[in-house]
């Protein structure tokens, strides 16, 4: 190393006193040259004859200097220090070109930038943790019933522990909701349990006090609490004597012990952390899968050697509780791929590779205008090729020139991905923003410029490349002589242009067919979200009864009911319900259920439904239809029979040529206690997740009969729908003062925010495909302007023997329209592929949709005519005389 | 060039250890000339230094910081550049040696007859 810096410095001593270097070689060649002489005159030579033998004996003494000093120089420094200066020059002669390439550089860098950083915080790194890598979630699966991962049952959590070998340690946790009461308003905190080891496997350190002790796992010792960072602040004032004080959590008292670090905060949108403190009965629970399960790889053990294990160890689960086990298996997935869900995977590739398409048209663009000016700056290659300059020497020099346009670009695709990431933060909601893990990590940091200096170098090449290929090649005799003509010249370039432009119009298909298709699977989705019942109008608010208050089932009943009464009296609500989830929030519960009269599914084979709890008034505040039978009423709460209604899809599925009104289902195992339910009613069906391939059957139980804690309160207003919020909080809190409300919000809203995501891909998507066509007709036009230009001659030669106007441009539009289709015909079969690879992996997406692909091949058509339209109308106006003369 | 018919090339890479070999033997630092020169005389006029890459070959040694040179009177009263060992052309000339001894051994053992 310090030999390195030591000739660094002598070469820098060089590089300031080279004048002195030269004269002191010059003079150790003199006396070398002149002792040889001597020598030689010793051998018996004439003076004169001596010298002359010395100087040819001692060769070309140019060159050896050369050598010399090529040795010390910085040679290679040097040239590229020369090719810059001179690009830069050669960009700042030609401002309008740089102007435009520059511009369109950024918005595809730029581009490329702000989804490589979303790319890179959501699914390469959304966690701190050491060795991502290595860090694994578990799941359960059910073969039988689809891809579905679900989580563990306490006990088969509790036997792979002990079993297993490829995990140096497994952690579990489970999320719940708790209300934190006392000092300020109550409020609803999102807690989170955790296993004692869950902090040490994922690097989580508490800023003050401790984390979870390995006792406190025990039931009856999990009084404890280490809370978020941020929950602290907020709601603590960071105070910094909180540990060891005492909180209320659902009226229970907790000790904190902790505060962890601002950086952890797994499972967002954790805010209290709580040991898992299951009972021994509950630790042998294996129906009920409610453990998440994190782990970490053994040092050595790939992803799929896990995966084997664990599949193993839930094969012989299954032969030894086949009743609870039967036909269920386990698998791993990396913990930074499944965190933010399978989808975000999908929407990121889809994004990645439409602004890698995007830059690839920029590039195209850029390219053609390269050629372009390759063809003027022709004279300017054949001179300094005359001069001497190699072929290497001028393509270096182009490509030097190219690389710098690419590095500007990306300078400024910088700020363009800078506005972009802005957009993205400040047109997310809240609500969804706290479930994305890494979503804080979103940001241009130094992985992300990383991957901006390697775009912007190859885009230089892409478009530099052939371009300096075809440029570096000049025929001298040609291009050198006085009014040498380049048109003839050029039919190289000429084929390379019009290839050009043919991968140009291909890209823009593809990728617009790419961006119409997201957009109109988002519309389609966004229409089936609200499917089925009627958002406007309809406030939603969420609550969650304390079970110290609302112990029975009584209390919680008698607590729906009174607000139900209490809020559909109020003036301006027409009336008011409420429910265990909002149709089209894409949130739900399932679970088995069995049909009096036809016999228990097997193991593995359960009929899993999604099941709705909801109060009187339900179907007609939402406005869910009832087909058949009747809607939920006051009478039957207090009355002996349980009631259910089902949704039209059930009864096809399950009762598909009986009545089903009058039958009996209940939930649970087959072998459960719970009670029969009689079918009164069948609703509409409403969606149950935007991603759902099929309408799922759903089962509505009345809230009262089956109480439930956490609920929503749904009112529908007859005016403006938030003005009812005060009067809806003031009814709430004189039923109950310590209740928490929250994720007050319009249905509406509810729905547009899980629909945020989707939103932003696809106005992402709209929006580059929108860059694509504006790229693809600039460029189109380019060719075609420049194309006539230079046959501006040739017009005037064809009218001058009689060609007319209308012959000419019938001549420029035709080898327009040609290259066009030659395009669309390549793009075509590959958007088909991609539309088929979409629609597989996106539900919504419908792969073979004609409007969109006749639509783009037909818009791309008239782009293409348009861009050729002015050039050819000026071409028509030729006047062959003018022309004719400029020879 | 040279004009000798019968020249004997230079085995690539070993001139910059013969002229770091040359700077050792001779105590007082020495010129290009004579650098050339003693080559030629200890090795019976079979080995011939041209002067084209002599000099190219002593620049890079300079720039290694293997060789130093400085300005003295020579012996017919001119201004010569005299070139004397470092300490780091010291060690880098036992490293060639051991590379040339290991190299010229394997090759003897391939060319002599079993």
């Amino acid at each position: 190393m310090t030999d390195k810096l030591l000739q660094l410095w002598r070469r820098l001593l060089f590089y300031l006193r080279r004048d002195q270097f030269d004269r002191e070689l010059e003079e150790e060649m003199r006396f070398h040259l002149e002792m040889k002489a001597r020598e030689n005159a010793e051998a018996g030579m004439e003076a004169r004859e001596a010298r002359y033998v010395a100087e040819r004996q001692f060769g070309n003494q140019t060159l050896l200097r050369e050598v010399s000093r090529d040795m010390w120089s910085f040679r290679s420094l040097e040239t590229l220090f020369q090719d810059l200066l001179y690009g830069v020059r050669m960009l700042l002669k030609n401002p309008g070109f740089t102007l435009i390439a520059v511009i369109t550089l950024a918005l595809g860098i730029g581009a490329n930038t702000a989804v490589f950083s979303v790319t890179n915080a959501l699914l390469l790194r959304p966690f701190d943790f050491h060795d991502l890598d290595r860090v694994v979630s578990v799941y359960s699966t059910a073969p039988q019933q689809g891809n579905i991962l679900s989580g563990m049952a306490p006990a088969d959590f509790a036997d792979m522990r002990r079993q297993q070998t490829v995990f140096a340690d497994l952690a579990a946790y489970r999320g719940s909701n708790l209300n934190l009461t006392g000092a300020g308003e109550p409020e609803r905190v999102q807690s989170v349990e955790v296993t004692a080891n869950f902090f040490r496997l994922l690097d989580g350190e508490a800023a003050l006090g401790r984390a979870f002790l390995p006792e406190e796992e025990q039931a009856g010792r999990g009084q404890v609490a280490a809370l978020s960072y941020a929950l602290w602040r907020r709601r603590f004032g960071a105070d910094p004597k909180i540990v060891g004080a005492t909180i209320s959590l659902d009226e229970k008292a907790y000790t904190v012990i902790g505060v962890m670090s601002e950086r952890f905060d797994f499972p967002k949108p954790v805010e209290i952390w709580t040991p898992l403190a299951l009972s021994n009965e509950a630790w042998n629970e294996r129906r009920l899968r409610s453990l998440a399960v994190v782990a970490r790889l053994k040092a050595g053990v790939e992803l799929g050697q896990a995966n084997a294990e664990v599949e193993a160890l839930a094969q012989r689960l299954t032969t030894q509780y086949p009743q609870t086990n039967g036909g269920r298996g386990a698998t791993v997935r990396l913990l930074s791929q499944s965190v933010n869900g399978e989808y975000n995977g999908v929407f990121l590739s889809l994004l990645m590779s439409a602004v890698g398409f995007v830059l690839l048209i920029a590039c195209v663009n850029i390219a053609n205008m390269q050629l372009a000016r390759g063809a003027a700056r022709s004279r300017e290659m054949a001179v300094r090729a005359a001069l001497g300059a190699g072929r290497p020497a001028l393509v270096r020099q182009l490509l030097t020139e190219s690389l710098l346009l690419g590095l500007i670009g990306g300078a400024c695709g910088l700020l363009v991905s800078f506005w972009l990431l802005d957009y993205l933060r400040s047109s997310m909601p809240l609500d969804q923003i706290q479930y994305i893990s890494g979503w804080e990590h979103i940001s241009v940091n130094e992985r992300a410029m990383i991957f901006t200096l390697a775009v912007s170098m190859a885009s230089g090449v892409i478009f530099g490349l052939f371009p300096a290929m075809q440029s570096s090649k000049p025929n001298l005799n040609e291009a050198l002589k006085e009014g040498g003509r380049s048109d003839g010249a050029g039919a190289r370039r000429q084929r390379l242009r019009k290839a050009l432009i043919v991968a140009e119009v291909a890209l823009a298909l593809v990728l617009l067919v790419g961006a119409g298709l997201m957009v109109k699977g988002f519309a389609r989705l966004t229409e089936k979200q609200h499917q089925g019942f009627d958002p406007r109008n309809v406030l939603t608010l969420r609550t969650t009864l304390p079970p110290s208050r609302y112990a029975e089932g009584s209390q919680i009943a008698a607590f729906h009911r009174q607000a139900q009464e209490r809020l559909s009296a109020l003036p301006g609500v027409e009336s008011a319900t409420s429910a265990s989830f909002l149709p089209g929030s894409n949130n739900w519960n399932s679970i088995e259920f069995q049909i009096e009269g036809q016999p228990a599914p097997l193991p593995g084979q359960e009929r899993g439904i999604t099941y709705q709890k909801a109060g009187v008034d339900y179907f007609r505040t939402v406005r869910i239809p009832i087909i058949k039978g009747r809607a939920f009423s006051a009478s039957d709460i207090d009355s002996e029979t349980r009631v259910a209604v089902i949704s039209e899809t059930l009864a096809r599925r399950y009762f598909p040529n009986e009545d089903s009104i009058g039958r009996r289902v209940k939930v649970g195992a087959a072998e459960s206690a719970e009670l029969w339910h009689t079918i009164i009613g069948v609703a509409g069906d409403v969606s149950r997740f935007m991603f759902d391939r099929e309408t799922q059957p759903m089962l509505y139980l009345p809230i009262q009969q089956f109480p439930d804690r956490g609920a929503y309160l749904i009112v529908r207003a007859s005016g403006a729908t938030m003005a009812a919020v005060p009067a809806v909080r003031a009814q709430i809190a004189a039923l109950d003062d310590k209740l928490p409300l929250y994720e007050i919000k319009s249905h509406e809203q509810v729905i547009a925010d899980q629909m945020a995501g989707l939103r932003q891909v696809a106005a992402w998507m709209g929006m580059f495909g929108a860059l694509a066509l504006a790229l693809a007709a600039l460029g189109v036009y380019g060719v075609m302007a420049y194309a006539v230009s230079q046959r501006t001659r040739e017009i005037g030669v064809r009218m001058a023997l009689g060609a007319r106007p209308h012959d000419v441009f019938r001549l420029i539009v035709g080898q327009a329209l040609k290259l066009a289709a030659l395009g669309l015909a390549i793009g075509l079969p590959v958007a088909l592929a991609l539309g088929r690879v979409m629609a597989g992996a996106l539900f919504g997406v419908v792969a073979l949709d004609p409007m969109t692909f006749v639509g783009f091949t037909l818009l791309l058509t008239s782009v293409a005519l348009l861009a050729c339209y002015l050039p050819a109308r000026r071409a028509m106006r030729v006047d062959p005389m003018v022309t004719l003369r400029f020879e | 060039m040279g004009s000798d018919a019968k020249k004997i090339e230079l085995v690539p890479g070993t001139l910059e250890m013969l002229i770091l070999k040359t700077l050792e033997r001779n105590v007082e630092p020495m010129h290009g000339y004579g650098i050339a020169h003693y080559i030629k005389r200890i090795s019976n006029d079979v080995l011939r230094v041209e002067e084209g890459s002599l000099y190219p070959a002593l620049q890079r040694l300079a720039l290694k910081g293997w060789v130093r040179s400085e300005w003295g009177p020579s012996e017919n009263n001119r201004r010569a550049r005299y070139y004397k060992l470092t300490p780091a052309g010291r060690k880098q000339l036992k490293r060639e040696v051991a590379d040339f001894e290991r190299v010229l051994e394997a090759i003897l053992r391939v060319v002599q007859p079993a």
